[in-house]
């Protein structure tokens, strides 16, 4: 429980960034493309007139932020070696499973927003891939986190496919749980588990929204 | 004077902490010296590939992977066309299905190499599930309700008054590894830090290093110190009340013991097999009361977001472990 320390609400905030990965035509380093959505999610969760309105403003975030990310980039990273081993078609099925629930599991998290900032440290390019370096700041609280978004390069756009929070990767973590799954049973389980998952949250999201703080 | 002092302080681990010490020569004899099976920059080889087959030996199991799909797309379509025409569309679509394949894979290998396959020894699975299991329940049933009646009690910013004091106090922790592992700067960046808090920030309650100077606390432990000086991680072990750990960070939290100045505040309860430290555990108690009160949360949302809370803790465990050896 010790590396579980920091705040929460900045790692749900920066989870939902994730989501928020640049598209621009205009903004053409991996920062700018970033900062660009980042403050578009900002403004959004900054804005007064939307805070009574937590479902619209969840889906608002959720538009801007859905085509941001490379899924099939992040889905292969995440399935790994398993990636290869699919179908066409089981690739499809997996990309479209774990954005959704990726999607799902987040989104009720922008609610925990608190006017946090983010501060642009550093960028390093490589090749095709980059990598963001950010931290989030709570005034209030006197604390911040390490946030880094690691971005590809499809055509001009950078597009998101790891979120690096506090040291831990994203991906690297949901990899290692996938692939205890598919090993120690079978990528088909994997799949019941994903869709068992996404309805349980459906139900959830129906039945206590109001009741989560 | 000083050689005088640090043997009275032995002198006086001797004494007091037998039960640590016989802890730390137990576990020392028993996994130091052995090869635990374990390298730490392994190639992606081990666990989490052995499934796999080298690259060379993916083109017969594309050939299989179509063909599963040709007799399913048979299962599907049965009669429509006649058969002649089906087979050759089948064909045709077997044919393309094989480019695009190969072509993926040979592009493919590129994020294969990018995130290494780390890989985790954890033989004692079982255990550590177990204990993990308890941990759980320990922190639902009990730590969390103490944490929300702490909460409700103090106000915030008591509740980072008292991380920071205790912060500030077991400064030689850190200090001595930064020192441990030559690391000079950061060394300078804790003993300055602990000046200027001890004096300004009134005893510590306050860190007006960090808020006015941007001196940030470096987090070194005595595990990261055994690491520097190559000692591998070992295999994974779960803690009951302590949590995730490792061999090697074992013998760091046991070595972290003797750096902690509130062990040495002596007022001591003797319970047979060893002394408890009042002050000492009184203050890891709140310590973790505390903590628990400022992090209310992010445990219930963590096990939300994971398939297997378990795994996902384990993985994170250590790559957040090599990555504070590294820096």
């Amino acid at each position: 429980m010790q590396l579980l320390k920091k705040n929460n609400y900045i790692i749900a905030i920066v989870l939902a960034l994730l989501l928020v990965l640049p598209y621009s035509v205009w903004a053409s380093t991996p920062t700018e493309q970033v900062r660009e959505k980042a403050d578009k999610v900002l403004k959004i969760l900054n804005d007064p007139a939307l805070r009574n309105n937590k479902e619209k403003r969840r889906d608002m975030v959720m538009n801007i932020v859905e085509d941001m990310i490379d899924w099939q980039e992040v889905s292969k990273r995440v399935l790994a070696i398993h990636w290869r081993k699919r179908t066409p078609e089981e690739r499809k099925e997996f990309v479209n499973l774990y954005r959704d629930l990726l999607k799902r599991t987040y989104s009720d998290k922008l609610d925990i927003y608190a006017g946090e900032q983010i501060i642009y440290d550093s960028e390093k390019i490589e090749g095709s891939r980059a990598v963001v370096k950010t931290r989030m700041i709570n005034k209030k609280k006197g604390e911040e986190a390490s946030v880094e978004y690691r971005v590809i390069k499809k055509d001009d756009r950078w597009l998101g496919y790891d979120l690096v929070i506090e040291g831990i990767s994203a991906v690297n973590n949901y990899r290692v749980q996938f692939n205890e799954i598919i090993t120690s049973s079978s990528y088909e389980n994997l799949i019941k588990k994903m869709k068992n998952r996404e309805f349980k949250i459906k139900e959830s999201s129906k039945g206590d929204k109001s009741s989560k703080k | 004077m000083g050689f005088r002092k640090a043997y009275r302080v032995a002198e006086d681990a001797l004494k007091h902490h037998r039960f640590f010490l016989l802890l730390v020569i137990i576990l020392g004899s028993l996994f130091f010296p052995l090869d635990t099976g374990y390298t730490q920059t392994a190639p992606p080889q081990d666990e989490t590939i052995q499934v796999t087959e080298p690259p060379s030996a993916s083109k017969p199991r594309e050939v299989e992977e179509v063909k599963e799909v040709k007799s399913k797309e048979e299962e599907e379509t049965p009669s429509e066309f006649p058969p002649g025409q089906e087979e050759s569309s089948v064909k045709k679509e077997e044919q393309d299905k094989g480019e695009e394949a190969t072509y993926e894979d040979e592009e493919d290998e590129e994020y294969l190499e990018e995130e290494v396959m780390e890989t985790i020894a954890d033989p004692l699975k079982p255990f550590n599930r177990l204990m993990f299991d308890f941990n759980d329940k320990l922190y639902f049933y009990l730590l969390k309700p103490v944490a929300q009646v702490y909460e409700v009690v103090l106000p915030d910013s008591v509740r980072i008054s008292i991380r920071n004091f205790i912060s500030n106090i077991t400064t030689p922790v850190r200090l001595l590894n930064c020192i441990l592992q030559g690391k000079a700067e950061k060394a300078a960046t804790e003993y300055s830090r602990f000046m200027v808090n001890t004096i300004a920030g009134g005893l510590g309650f306050f860190d007006v290093a960090k808020k006015y100077s941007n001196l940030e606390k470096q987090d070194e432990d005595f595990g990261q110190t055994l690491g520097f000086y190559g000692m591998k991680e070992g295999f994974y072990i779960v803690w009951p009340f302590f949590g995730p750990s490792t061999v090697r960070d074992t013998l760091g939290s046991v070595g972290n013991y003797f750096f902690d100045p509130f062990v040495y505040m002596n007022t001591t309860t003797d319970i047979g097999i060893t002394k408890i430290n009042n002050i000492h555990s009184g203050i890891t108690i709140t310590n973790r009361v505390n903590e628990t009160s400022l992090t209310l949360g992010i445990y219930e949302e963590f096990k939300e977001s994971s398939f297997d809370p378990y795994v996902s803790m384990r993985s994170a465990y250590f790559e957040l472990r090599r990555k504070k050896i590294k820096d």
